[in-house]
């Protein structure tokens, strides 16, 4: 009988240890510095606005010491380019910036719980917070960690050149709290080649045409399978495009009650997905699959896809493969209609060391059309600057867009000489981002699970699949389907 | 009891402190934490909330109509997908044991084959669900095999729910009867030759032999085997997590039924990050699996055992 509890008990101690989790992981901060030789004051160009107090000024370090010193804080290396931009325009700073690159996804929680520790505890104060506009609200609506970016000289009159939908987004209450280097308006990017044998034009101009709205999509998209070709890679890779086309937010709040207010953008993108999927019009991938990617290279069937400014580094990456390289044989257009996918908005930390430097940074980078251009140059980004953007087409053929600062890889090349800045600047204007609520990703994971069944056949019909979108997010969130 | 010799056994207590501590200190008190938890509402919602709700995630979410019986549903999904793969498995194990001990066959590079069957066991958990779902996606070569062959209509195979979860089902089999033959061989070449020999003697065929010696002599090892495959059943997370996320979701009537969704992975969704987070309800399901499994594992304990009691 002892033997038996003790055994008992035993068995007991397994399942519990089975059982054991649900901590809280605080990822410790990796820092990687971005250490670079101080050349004080070796060119530091006048800066003409005299505004006592803007961010414009650049300020002077004087009498700076080790306690001036900012960081800046990523998930990633790729704020870090563009603030690798300025900082070689003003190499005096270099010294009194330190990058930490905590190397995680961006929109995952870990990155929130990451600068959310560092802001209590540990040396390193994050001053510049970069954040996707999934969940930069997050620290943007919080006054006790962000600073109202006016306080700091960076005011609304210095943003002129800026998308109207990149300040409506970064002003919280009435403050401006956050501000974006960049717009992510989207384009569909499409293989000349194929344009060419299928409906011989290749010009973004005649392209464009082709794909102007969705009928005029779907026309294309059969004559495409008539050759062997598919529109995009999978039914799903149109859901960016349709889900921006949102005409009002999916949550709204009643008496104090949040409730799920879905669009028509739902029924649209079940629909379209659906029409792809029986139609046989896409090779039936799944986004962010091998080969999703591998249909990217030159022997693959697909015609284009909707990606936005930074999905040209995912496309050259691909697009040196196989026997015949599809490199250069890609041009991009607007598309049926214009979007956004992503976007970066940088806040500053409530109590950072040295204010000055932070404003006179984010105007650089946020502000400056000079420096913007640069940006863009160098990294490839569309920046949010009507100015740099207008300069940008105007150069036309004779600018070249890189990848990365060493200028070894060229956009305009993996485009075929085209400058895409047209295409995306004629999206810009009207990206709208009033629309997203914080349940918005969540909502977007159970409308994936119903197209996939819809397409299945396990539902009848678009509102059969609605309607389990409806009591899902009902039931994992709490939201009120009505 | 006088002393006379040095007692020994307390050493062996000493021994076991740093179990004790370390069980303590990462495991039951984790334990006492998800209990306690699972009496808070913990939502994040995009602001942190904390509030005491007495019994409200059990009745909200297992009992109520604000959980839609998900926790049930999900629970039902991982018992059918344990039992699909433990009843082939415990079968094709207790064969293949059988004839790797069996005095007269005699089979040739027994050990090469016990390695290979083994072979999948080591290979993480991780890796084959990839392996699976890059031989199962709609271009993979077995998905692109059968389509050709009009074997299938369709070559979206995983958006097939109730084929996803005999693939996961599947997937468990191949990667634990190796593992299970090993442990029952291990069983049977603990029986007593002798017995076998008597029963040569008498003129008792394979048949007999096995089903009267060693089947009831191997019971021990059955119910361990049964207990372990339940619990380590019931929390199986990695695989279908990998291959389907849960989906595809198939309709059962008017219900939409996630068709691979175990409870671990249910937990999950309110553990980590999100809107949906919810660590109150994640806690009290996390309690609902401690005591189903604890429940099965009793069941099953006891069944077993007191038979053998009586074989006695």
């Amino acid at each position: 009988m002892k033997k038996k509890v003790l055994s008992a008990l035993l068995s007991a101690t397994l399942i519990v240890s089975m059982l054991a989790g649900c901590g809280n992981n605080n990822q410790p901060a990796t820092g990687s510095s971005t250490p670079a030789p101080a050349q004080q004051g070796s060119s530091a160009p006048a800066v003409e606005n005299n505004a006592a107090g803007g961010a414009n000024v650049a300020p002077a370090t004087d009498g700076w010491d080790d306690s001036k010193k900012i960081y800046a804080y990523s998930w990633d290396d790729d704020f870090g380019k563009k603030l690798n931009v300025v900082l070689d325009k003003y190499p005096q700073y270099k010294d009194y910036v330190e990058y930490v690159n905590l190397g995680m996804s961006g929109t995952d929680g870990k990155y929130q719980d990451a600068v959310d520790t560092a802001f209590t505890s540990g040396d390193k104060y994050p001053s510049l917070i970069p954040a996707d506009n999934d969940v930069a609200l997050w620290w943007a609506e919080d006054d006790d960690k962000t600073l109202d970016l006016a306080s700091i000289g960076l005011t609304s009159d210095l943003m002129g050149d800026a998308y109207q939908f990149s300040i409506d987004y970064g002003t919280c209450n009435g403050k401006l709290k956050a501000v974006t280097w960049q717009g992510t308006p989207g384009s569909f990017t499409y293989r000349r080649d194929i344009a060419q044998e299928v409906f011989g034009v290749s010009e973004p101009a005649d392209v464009q045409a082709l794909v102007k709205d969705w009928d005029t999509f779907f026309d294309t998209a059969a004559k495409l399978k008539e050759k062997g070709y598919y529109i995009v890679s999978g039914p799903d890779d149109i859901k960016y495009p349709v889900f921006d086309g949102q005409t009002s937010a999916w949550v709204t709040v009643k008496d104090g009650a949040e409730y799920l207010t879905l669009d028509d953008s739902v029924n649209k993108y079940l629909e379209y997905s659906l029409k792809l999927y029986n139609e046989g019009l896409t090779n039936n991938t799944t986004a962010w699959s091998g080969e999703w990617f591998a249909n990217m290279q030159g022997t693959g069937k697909v015609f284009g896809y909707f990606g936005t400014t930074w999905f040209m580094s995912l496309i050259y990456g691909q697009s040196h493969e196989g026997d015949t390289p599809s490199f250069g044989q890609w041009g991009a257009v607007t598309g049926p209609c214009a979007y956004h996918w992503g976007g970066t908005y940088v806040m500053v930390g409530k109590d950072t060391p040295n204010p000055e430097l932070c404003a006179f940074l984010l105007y650089e980078m946020t502000c400056n059309a000079e420096t913007m251009y640069d940006i863009t140059v160098n990294t490839g980004d569309f920046v949010n600057n009507k100015t740099a953007n207008a300069n940008l087409v105007a150069a036309g053929d004779s600018v070249t867009l890189y990848l990365d600062g060493d200028k070894k890889d060229s956009i305009t090349d993996l485009l075929g000489g085209q400058n895409p800045i047209q295409a995306w600047a004629d999206a810009a204007p009207s990206i709208s981002l009033k629309n997203l609520t914080y349940q918005d990703a969540k909502i977007k994971t159970v409308i994936d699970k119903a197209a996939t069944s819809l397409w299945n056949g396990e539902y009848a019909s678009v509102d059969d699949a609605i309607a389990f979108v409806k009591t899902e997010v009902q039931t994992q969130t709490g939201l009120i389907a009505e | 009891m006088k002393k006379k010799t040095v007692e020994y056994g307390r050493y062996g207590i000493v021994f076991l402190v740093p179990f004790f501590l370390i069980f303590a200190v990462f495991q039951f008190y984790p334990l006492l934490y998800t209990i306690a938890d699972s009496f808070v509402y913990t939502a994040k919602n995009g602001r942190q909330t904390v509030e005491a709700v007495g019994l409200g995630n059990y009745t909200n979410y297992i009992f109520g109509a604000a959980g839609n019986g998900e926790i049930w549903q999900a629970m039902l999904i991982t018992i059918v997908m344990w039992l699909l793969n433990f009843i082939p498995q415990i079968l094709l194990s207790l064969l293949l044991a059988a004839w790797f001990t069996d005095g007269q066959r005699k089979l040739k590079a027994s050990g090469a084959y016990k390695a290979i069957m083994y072979l999948p066991n080591i290979i993480t958990a991780a890796t084959i669900a990839v392996l699976y779902f890059n031989m199962f996606d709609t271009h993979g070569p077995i998905t692109s095999f059968l389509y050709k062959m009009n074997i299938i209509k369709s070559d979206g195979l995983l958006y097939s729910g109730w084929f996803s979860l005999g693939l996961i089902a599947f997937i468990q089999f191949w990667m634990w009867y190796g593992n299970t033959m090993v442990v029952l061989t291990a069983g049977i070449l603990g029986i007593n030759p002798s017995l076998y020999e008597a029963a040569c003697v008498d003129g008792a065929t394979s048949r007999q032999q096995f089903f009267k010696i060693t089947l009831p002599l191997l019971k021990p090892i059955l119910q361990y085997t049964l207990v372990t495959s339940a619990i380590g059943g019931l929390q199986l997370y990695d695989i279908p997590q990998l291959l389907n996320e849960g989906a595809p979701v198939v309709r059962v009537g008017e219900n939409s039924v996630y068709s691979t969704r175990t409870v671990v992975m249910l937990i999950k969704q309110y553990v980590s990050n999100g809107s949906a987070q919810n660590f109150g309800r994640a806690s009290a399901y996390s309690v609902v699996l401690f005591i189903v499994t604890l429940a099965i594992s009793m069941i099953f304990y006891i069944a077993t055992s007191e038979k053998k009691d009586k074989g006695r």
